[in-house]
């Protein structure tokens, strides 16, 4: 008997990292290019764009080039892992930056622009069944991210988020992301195209990320370094 | 009902434009170019009786181009300035930061010859490691700087174990009247000079090392070696250390900090051996930067004070260690959305009167810095 309920509950927590493993390869291919537009939008409805294109490899792996507006222009960001590095174009040799700073200013922060798979980040506490979508509870697997604790709404049919709400570590709600519009990327890429999220912190303020292309393609690991990092435009040709 | 329909249709509208992406602005062209249009007008207070205050207004157009075809990269960095004070100065300069074509003959192997900026170091305001550029401003650290001409062979390799990348950087510098004219005239000592450095970067346990050898045929042999590392997530060391062979060496401790109100504290101490003591600085008409042995550069900035989007208030002291004399700017930026970044500061320059601030011909000044980037 025992025995039966050590493998009820092995299986379970095998399901449940699968579950995330599962959301992560829904939300983007393991090696992929991606094209995405920021808003940030202020109480009297004044808006910023920002365009960015992004190559992703791996669970870990993320580099971020600005395109637009041309006050960001050349602007890259590397993350590898906790390790992240901002290159501005004419300043110098990359600086290290973390990831609660927020390189675009607004709601979203640098962990958000450049999220990694939530299976390198979180560990799922507990799982429930709802009516209309699954609950999960996430832990961080270590200090160095950047919300201790998530509270994930996902969707039966697609497997995708619906609604995440990020706390800290005293249990304080910084945000929550509302994924949206759920569309047809090809490649069997169906994914919500539209990532809202609102802060209690930023009041009036809200921030929207909409994907406008996602591409599986592999790039070799020397992409995702310094040295390649003032050439990051390369990626895109 | 008509209202409430239009009033849906208007809002469903709103709704679209919203979450619209237009694709066809993203594919990549064979070229791309930035750039900047700048002012800067600085208002003056003299140290002397008469003519207390002066007028300093100094332009400047930035144009970078890069051509990309196949395995190769053109580049260029151009820069145009004025600098005009009524009656004492009207200086035009267009010097030409870089110019250089790049081979990347593989996913590890690159080559590069031309003139190019290279950037070394860790420090924010000072590079003891940056052998081959030129020194930086500590009034405007992140300013473009002009490279020196250059052949540059790369080599570049990922792993997946603790050692997470290495680079390695060999690089011929050759000196002499009509080619680097300020390396020739600045540290070969006027004499005709090859020089050669190399760089060894490794990202070793989340650290990012490099070691730095850098031999002259005139000049001693210089060595060097800087890192930088995140401690906690929001809390990041860095520090350089270089040494003239057989003769003087210099280093860089410092920090930066962010706060959970995203405060940012940068703060680096820097110290020179061959750097002038208090007496010494008594006496010296240089007006060079850190010509002390010591020094302490410390900076605040509050990022979205107010919730103020895009806004930003700094506070940046710097302090000559072995006289005392100190300046200090305390100032406010703002990226406007049509690309326009405007910085007003209030700088002063204070310390006894023979010290290296104190002997400053500008006591203080408001500098006014508008930037249109393109």
């Amino acid at each position: 008997m025992k025995i039966l309920t050590l493998l009820i509950a092995l299986s379970l927590t095998l399901f449940a990292e699968d579950i995330l493993d599962t959301i992560d390869r829904k939300l983007t291919p393991v090696s992929a290019q991606m094209y995405k537009k920021l808003i940030n939008i202020e109480p009297d409805g004044s808006k910023k764009e920002f365009l960015l294109f992004q190559a992703k490899k791996d669970k870990d792996k993320m580099v971020s080039l600005f395109l637009e507006p041309d006050s960001e222009k050349g602007r890259a960001t590397l993350r590898l892992g906790d390790n992240m590095w901002l290159y501005i174009p004419n300043v110098g040799r990359p600086l290290r930056i973390t990831s609660m700073q927020s390189v675009v200013g607004g709601v979203f922060n640098n962990a958000d622009i450049m999220r990694l798979d939530f299976s390198t980040e979180y560990s799922i506490e507990t799982q429930e069944e709802k009516d209309d979508f699954i609950l999960l509870n996430l832990r961080a697997k270590n200090d160095t991210v950047s919300y201790d604790k998530l509270v994930m709404q996902v969707d039966k049919k697609s497997l995708t988020p619906i609604q995440i709400e990020c706390y800290t570590s005293t249990k304080m709600l910084i945000k929550t992301l509302y994924y949206k519009k759920l569309t047809d990327f090809g490649d069997k890429i169906v994914r919500p195209a539209v990532v809202e999220t609102m802060s209690p912190m930023y009041k009036g303020y809200k921030s929207i990320m909409i994907y406008g292309k996602i591409i599986p393609k592999d790039f070799p690991d020397e992409a995702f370094t310094l040295d390649a990092l003032a050439n990051a435009s390369d990626l895109r040709r | 009902m008509s209202k409430v329909l239009l009033l849906i249709f208007i809002s469903l509208s709103l709704y679209a434009e919203e979450y619209e992406f237009d694709m066809g602005t993203i594919e990549p062209e064979p070229y791309e170019y930035s750039g900047y249009l700048r002012v800067d007008n600085k208002l003056q207070h003299l140290d002397q009786p008469e003519n207390k205050y002066q007028n300093y207004l100094h332009l400047e157009a930035l144009f970078n181009f890069t051509y990309f075809h196949d395995i190769f990269r053109f580049k260029t960095s151009m820069m145009a300035t004025k600098d005009y004070i009524k009656d004492k100065l009207s200086k035009s300069d267009f010097p030409l930061n870089e110019l250089y074509a790049e081979a990347k003959l593989s996913t590890n192997h690159a080559v590069l010859a031309g003139k190019e900026s290279l950037q070394w170091g860790k420090g924010y305001y000072y590079n003891p490691v940056a052998f081959f550029d030129r020194a930086k401003d500590p009034l405007q650290p992140t300013q473009t700087r002009e490279g020196y001409v250059i052949t540059k062979y790369s080599y570049n390799k990922s792993f997946n174990s603790s050692l997470k990348n290495l680079s390695l950087d060999l690089v011929y510098l050759p000196a002499n009247k009509s080619i680097n004219k300020d390396y020739y005239n600045q540290v070969t000592n006027q004499e005709n000079s090859n020089n050669i450095a190399m760089r060894l970067y490794l990202l070793l346990y989340d650290t990012d090392i490099d070691f730095i050898y850098n031999y002259s045929d005139v000049a001693k042999d210089k060595i060097g070696i800087d890192f930088s590392k995140n401690i906690q997530v929001n809390f990041e060391i860095h520090g350089e250390f270089a040494k003239v062979i057989e003769e003087d060496y210099s280093y860089l401790l410092g920090i930066r900090y962010l706060t959970d109100f995203e405060l940012t504290i940068i703060s680096e101490y820097l110290y020179q051996s061959d750097g002038l003591n208090k007496e010494e600085i008594k006496t010296s008409t240089s007006s060079l930067p850190f010509i002390a042995k010591d020094y302490a550069i410390t900076s605040f900035t509050q990022k979205e004070p107010l919730d103020l989007l895009y806004f930003n208030i700094y506070y940046k002291n710097m302090i000559n260690l072995q006289d005392h004399s100190q300046q200090n700017k305390i100032g406010a930026g703002y990226s406007f959305k049509n690309n326009i970044d405007v910085d007003l500061s209030y700088n002063i320059n204070s310390g006894g009167d023979f010290s290296e601030f104190g002997k400053k011909q500008v006591s203080d000044f408001a500098w006014l810095r508008v930037t249109w980037n393109y």
